[in-house]
């Protein structure tokens, strides 16, 4: 898994390659909650190149979505394969987290 | 997990059913080294996956093995998928995906092990046409 921060505006654009799963998540939690903090916290996963997601990737998604809203920021994440959809409907997560197909929808949508 | 991966290759697995498949062996391998020996120390568990041509298509089978404490995960109350975000807590989410993308899943505690069995129906890629 590879995580690569590319600032847009006030937005944090965070590209992942590979899988979130048990292994990889706790690099990824360390490396996207850090950045998260008020006048910090328009976040955006593009998760385009991502293999796959297990619960431990679920985790930090879910942690990253209630920390930009416990400080008034803006969550979204663009560009899922449709098995990964599939994963964030059986969770409920397609329900409370803003999903997005292209960038700019979801740049737009996190004010950047 | 690479041989895991390199089996669903072999049986040209298609990648929607792999990529579930790669899910559950994480969950379920995660959970057991979260949960099994509190106590610590060195321990070994076992992943079987074993897949096979079955009637209506092929058939998955992943048995699970540790000597850990005895800890039967469908007894375990499913997350609340309904809940907004402010109500939602992490947790509770890896054996409900187990569930949700298997056809079937059963403990038995055998001779101080836990097993958990889990099957599933996998798709063959599907052929493109020219």
């Amino acid at each position: 898994m590879d995580v690569e921060r590319v600032s847009m505006g006030e937005v944090q654009v965070f590209r992942i390659t590979g899988r979130l799963d048990s292994g990889t998540s706790p690099a990824f939690e360390a490396e996207v909650l850090k950045t998260i903090r008020p006048g910090a916290n328009r976040v955006v996963l593009d998760f385009t190149k991502l293999d796959y997601v297990s619960s431990a990737g679920l985790r930090v998604v879910l942690l990253a979505a209630k920390q930009t809203r416990a400080t008034q920021g803006a969550f979204a994440i663009f560009g899922m394969a449709k098995p990964i959809l599939h994963v964030f409907q059986m969770s409920g997560f397609a329900r409370i987290i803003a999903l997005f197909d292209t960038e700019a929808e979801a740049l737009a949508s996190a004010g950047g | 997990m690479d041989a895991a991966e390199a089996l669903l290759g072999e049986w040209a697995i298609d990648p929607a059913d792999a990529m579930q498949v790669m899910v559950i062996i994480d969950e379920i391998g995660s959970n057991i080294i979260k949960a099994a020996w509190p106590g610590g120390g060195e321990h070994h568990f076992g992943l079987d996956l074993h897949i096979e041509e079955a009637e209506g298509g092929l058939h998955l089978r992943l048995v699970a093995s540790d000597d850990g404490v005895a800890f039967d995960p469908t007894t375990v109350p499913p997350p609340d998928v309904e809940a907004d975000l402010d109500d939602r807590e992490p947790g509770g989410l890896g054996l409900f995906l187990v569930g949700e993308m298997s056809d079937s899943v059963s403990y038995a505690r055998v001779a101080g092990h836990n097993r958990l069995t889990v099957t599933k129906r996998l798709q063959r890629v599907t052929a493109q046409p020219a």
